[in-house]
């Protein structure tokens, strides 16, 4: 007996929401980054202003 | 023997399961709200006396802009059930189905804390408060509280939107002055006519939601006098700027201008026929002067503010002058 088959549109709805989850993934790896950017930057901008 | 799986019953629904998109995260954030938060907060950095280095600005302003998204995100998922009935806002991402409600808060919490947090380390510690405040304002006070209260609700809740000028003066000067507050009750006192304005074409939204709008309450005569009497009360606030000195003569004559033409859409509004039915509150006609004067209302908070950041601009009073 063959295992259940997923349909066509439970498919292509797993690879939707991997292509999104890598998306958002990409988007908190970025704003985290901006942040540490950021702050690093008004470190040195503060430090130079005394 | 193979079994293909039923559909699940999102997608019968024509629901996405695949989370939100960074769209969907974006409009969250209420972008267009945002805009004019970021620019009233930018006037308030600009005209307040004292200097601040180019950058820490430009982080006080991603402060506020990100902080007014936290709001809104938090906004979104609290009213997610009104949401979902008005026509105004059935297209949200919660309501929409693509972004869950636990995901929405969290996204909006976590952007709030570090907003603050950012303001607090780069900039100072009074913006950051103004700006913590002005989230807890929002979110507690106006959303959680008001909104399905009182018809006071835009009335108290509007202090939420006139913070940013301050959060930006604070940014430079590092506290709150009278110059800052008479910024701050520009903004106060313009909301109530801007937002009965959209509530009288979108009563039978408000109605069918169950939001205590005041023309859902008051009716639209009395709703249309309040109007009146907000703008008539909101023209010589409007020129406390200029009368402390925070602004000049370009900032004086662009709001008398502009608070002519306010009073003469309020006075516009009030002369026009109540619309029987809330039925046309849906946009499908009727309240044209309503519909002007909103339009007018968002025309009006830019020019005084736009007019602010002018006089401002290095020699351009001294090249109009000449």
């Amino acid at each position: 007996m063959n295992a259940p088959q997923k349909s066509p549109a439970a498919d292509s709805t797993n690879d939707e929401r991997a292509r999104r989850q890598r998306a958002r993934n990409w988007a908190i790896f970025l704003a985290l980054a901006a942040f540490v950017v950021i702050v690093y930057i008004v470190t040195i901008v503060r430090m130079k202003g005394g | 023997m193979t079994r293909v799986a039923p559909p699940l019953l999102s997608e019968r629904a024509g629901l996405s399961t695949a989370g939100g998109s960074i769209g969907d995260f974006i409009a969250l954030l209420k972008p267009r709200v945002m805009s004019l938060v970021v620019f009233t907060g930018f006037a308030g950095l600009v005209v307040a006396p004292g200097d601040i280095h180019p950058l820490i600005a430009a982080v006080a302003v991603l402060c506020i802009a990100v902080g007014a998204g936290a709001s809104g995100a938090i906004n979104m998922w609290f009213d997610r059930d009104i949401d979902a009935i008005m026509n105004r806002t059935c297209g949200r991402p919660i309501p929409r189905g693509a972004v869950e409600p636990d995901a929405a808060l969290t996204f909006g919490g976590v952007l709030a804390v570090f907003s603050v947090m950012l303001m607090g380390i780069a900039v100072n510690w009074m913006a950051a408060g103004l700006l913590a405040f002005t989230i807890f304002f929002y979110v507690v006070i106006y959303t959680m509280w008001l909104k399905r209260r009182t018809p006071q609700n835009i009335v108290i809740g509007g202090a939420a939107g006139a913070f940013p000028p301050m959060i930006g003066w604070a940014a430079v000067t590092g506290d709150v002055s009278l110059a800052s507050i008479s910024l701050f009750l520009l903004i106060f006192m313009w909301t109530p006519p801007h937002f009965w304005a959209l509530s009288l074409f979108r009563e039978g939204d408000y109605a069918k939601a169950g939001v205590p709008m005041m023309p859902v309450v008051a009716g639209q005569r009395a709703t249309k006098r309040q109007m009146l009497a907000y703008t008539l009360l909101l023209a010589p606030i409007a020129l406390v700027p200029a009368w402390l000195g925070v602004a000049g003569w370009i900032y004086a004559a662009v709001a008398i201008g502009l608070n002519v033409a306010f009073i003469g859409h309020a006075i516009a509004v009030l002369r026009e026929s109540d619309v029987a039915s809330p039925a046309h509150s849906a946009g499908k006609g009727g309240h044209s002067a309503a519909k002007a004067m909103f339009g007018f209302s968002l025309i009006y908070l830019f020019g005084h503010f736009a007019a602010l950041i002018l006089d401002r601009a290095p020699g351009l009073v001294e090249l109009l002058g000449s």
